[in-house]
């Protein structure tokens, strides 16, 4: 091990013992904690290991994935359940077929309009994207650039969470790039490739 | 081992060199000496179907173990019915059962943990295809067996390989975005072992962008997602035929899917640390598909040959095993031992590459971290240096994991070492993902004779989208035209009629679904 020293810290209301300098899942492991739920890439990148965390100093509470959180003595962890939401869904067809994509947009994200600007949805994604930004973007039909500012988007769903007017921006950011993945579907290479092979 | 450099030591001395020179190395014994599948860990299997088949150990251990099925909660489980039941929610899982579900099928898909968990939503490299003018399918075939014809089935290439468009532009149907090049067409780069370009990619994020579009198009669909549901065990009826699978439930029970189909795609084994290497692998990779198809008793091929990825990070401890993209050599990343010398030409094919490593270090030309990690170094600050801005903004991911713990990839080199990677073989399957037992697919790295026994970039995504679909299609057919057969674990009792009559678990089981240290026990 790198770290020898202990610290303490507290994790779903329980205080455990772990190694220092290691992510929160490893502590867990380490304390021989069992620990498979909110477990999944130990990369950041499947947004299944959402945490509550209280960094000892600070007041503020923030939301993170564990597996990219280095613990530090007195750390307060609360592991999130998943959210397992139905609303907001939407099928690439319905966006394929729309005769005007705003209305489509409305229709599906009703309460987009009724953002009131909090910033809780910038606050709660654990990878900085410009949450808030994207929302009113999409309101004034911009969605390419929603879909770019959506390119690190793991769709840990926090930021659906946490909004008050209960907007589901991760699923804003996931139509806005699949319209913007429609004016991008006749690339020449592939086009050609399919054109000449159908004609075998 | 002989004493390796300290990392700080040879960070004060790695310099920024151009034109390194690679000097002329030697590649005979290389694999015999230095690749981990020759570490004489394997065992031969004894079972009828397999007899004599070389088998690592680690892995033939978990196949031998009991079920861990308990008779009384299988008597009293629920039962639900279904035309298609997909086990594993990673690229070939989620592909299968939105194909079943656009034929006209009644589609279960089960996974342990979340949808979408997988080693597929940390894929990095892309795709490969023959979509350029100056390739073809034959190059792209010819690439995928060379040098290991007797161990491919070369109907299986042969499909996917030239059904890759295709298989492009279902992806790109469904709503995936790749990098395009100025040309507007898609932008390609060049595999490890590959004579031309041909591998399409998002950035360094291929996998992710690929999850997030099937799990959105899922959400929308008429699957049934059971999430935090693990199969400990297949269903069987009289023939042997599989008939559907036990689930173990959120809250204890078991829940018995009687399927017309069912397609296992659990993915692979790299949390077994098979000779005690990191892995690349996400959490659940545990082989529970080939445990649960080898008490069918399907036929296995090549599962004594696993793929040692070059590049994972080797430090800190906390990104021990995490990938680097192989991208990152295609774009010209170079490997430097402690002495500050190129070794291997970073593009020959990874077993070569990660045996030179290996080699390096063992020979006393590595860099060491601390008494656990060590490696070479990954070039990166003359890649930024020959193709500024390339890390930041063609490698986000790469960049962003370095970034946070500390290193800043842009002005130092990166250690890294091999990483377990990838199951090169698996169950032997036909052209529509059917394995010997009637009713059960296997699709994605469960199977094998695809990648023979040494993967290129671009072909395990290709693999796992084709074959999915493959499977999708030809299981719903059969829903349409055959009854639900009866389900029952006929296969277990047959060798197993005492251990399932008692309440407590005895002896070790398998699927074991969780690596050890997380420190599960399964409650039963």
């Amino acid at each position: 091990m790198t770290h020898n020293r202990k610290i303490q810290i507290d994790v779903d209301g329980n205080k455990i013992l772990c190694c220092e300098g290691v992510s929160i899942i490893q502590a867990l492991w380490g304390a021989g904690i069992s620990h498979v739920k909110s477990t999944g890439c130990m990369e950041g990148v499947c947004g299944s290991c959402r945490v509550l965390v209280r960094d000892n100093e600070l007041q503020q509470v923030k939301t993170e994935l564990a597996c990219r959180v280095i613990v530090k003595q007195n750390m307060q962890i609360y592991f999130v359940p998943p959210t397992y939401s139905k609303a907001h869904s939407f099928t690439i067809d319905e966006i394929r077929e729309s005769k005007n994509i705003q209305h489509t947009f409305r229709r599906i994200f009703p309460e987009s309009v009724d953002c009131r600007q909090c910033g809780g949805c910038d606050i709660a994604c654990p990878k900085g994207i410009e949450v808030e930004k994207s929302v009113q973007l999409a309101i004034k039909g911009k969605f390419n650039e929603v879909s770019e500012l959506f390119t690190e988007c793991v769709l840990c769903d926090f930021c659906e969470d946490v909004c008050p007017e209960l907007i589901a921006p991760n699923h804003i950011g996931m139509f806005s790039r699949q319209v913007h993945s429609l004016t991008l579907s006749q690339p020449v290479n592939l086009v050609r490739c399919l054109q000449t092979r159908n004609k075998i | 081992m002989m004493t390796a450099k300290s990392y700080k030591q040879a960070l004060k001395e790695y310099t920024l060199v151009h034109d390194r020179v690679l000097q002329e190395y030697s590649i005979d014994s290389l694999l015999s000496d230095y690749h981990p599948d020759n570490y004489q860990n394997n065992v031969k299997l004894n079972d009828a179907e397999n007899k004599g088949l070389s088998c690592h150990k680690a892995l033939a251990d978990i196949l031998y173990c009991k079920s861990p099925v308990n008779f009384n909660k299988y008597e009293q489980s629920s039962v639900i019915t279904t035309d298609v039941l997909v086990i594993g929610a990673g690229g070939a899982g989620c592909t299968a059962a939105l194909t079943a579900v656009e034929n006209g099928s009644s589609v279960i898909l089960a996974t342990k943990l979340q949808l979408g968990d997988s080693n597929t939503v940390m894929a990095e490299g892309g795709i490969q295809a023959a979509i350029n003018e100056n390739d073809s399918f034959q190059k792209h075939y010819n690439d995928t067996i060379k040098n290991q014809q007797d161990a491919i089935q070369k109907i299986l290439v042969t499909k996917m390989t030239s059904s890759a468009p295709e298989t492009i532009n279902w992806l790109i149907q469904q709503g995936m975005q790749f990098d395009t090049d100025a040309d507007g067409g898609l932008s390609t780069k060049r595999a490890g072992g590959t004579q031309t370009s041909r591998v399409v990619f998002f950035k360094d994020y291929t996998g992710l962008e690929m999850i997030r579009v099937l799990k959105e198009n899922i959400r929308s669909s008429q699957i049934k997602v059971l999430n935090n549901s693990p199969a400990i065990e297949l269903l069987s009826d009289e023939s042997g035929n599989c008939s559907g699978a036990i689930l173990l439930s959120p809250d204890n029970t078991y829940t018995c899917v009687r399927a017309k189909s069912v397609i296992l795609a659990t993915g692979g084994i790299g949390r077994l640390h098979l000779n005690d290497f990191p892995t690349s692998n996400h959490f659940g990779a545990t082989g529970d598909g080939l445990v649960l198809a080898y008490r069918l008793g399907v036929k296995l091929r090549d599962i004594d040959s696993f793929q040692y990825h070059p590049t994972g990070f080797a430090y800190p401890s906390n990104l021990s095993g995490v990938l680097i993209t192989e991208g990152i050599r295609s774009a010209g990343a170079q490997l430097l031992n402690s002495e500050g010398k190129r070794f291997i030409d970073e593009l020959r094919p990874r077993n070569e590459v990660s045996a030179a490593i290996l080699r390096e270090c063992s020979e006393g030309r590595g860099i060491k971290a601390n008494d656990n990690h060590q490696g070479v170094w990954l070039d990166t600050p003359l890649l930024e240096k020959l193709k500024p801005g390339i890390i930041e903004n063609q490698f986000p991911k790469f960049f962003e994991l370095s970034v946070r713990s500390g290193i800043n990839p842009v002005l130092e080199p990166v250690l890294t070492y091999p990483t377990l990677h990838y199951q090169n073989g698996g169950v032997v399957i036909n052209e529509f993902g059917l394995s010997n037992i009637a009713g059960l697919y296997c699709v994605g790295e469960l199977s094998g004779g695809i990648h023979g026994r040494n993967r290129l970039m671009g072909n395990a995504l290709l693999d796992i989208i084709y074959f999915g679909r493959q499977a999708g299609t030809h299981a719903s057919q059969i829903a349409k035209k055959c009854p639900l057969k009866e389900a029952t674990i006929s296969h277990l009792k047959k060798s197993m009629a005492e251990d399932i009559t008692k309440d407590k678990l005895t002896g070790p089981h398998s699927p074991i679904l969780y690596p050890d240290y997380a420190n599960h026990v399964i409650e039963n």
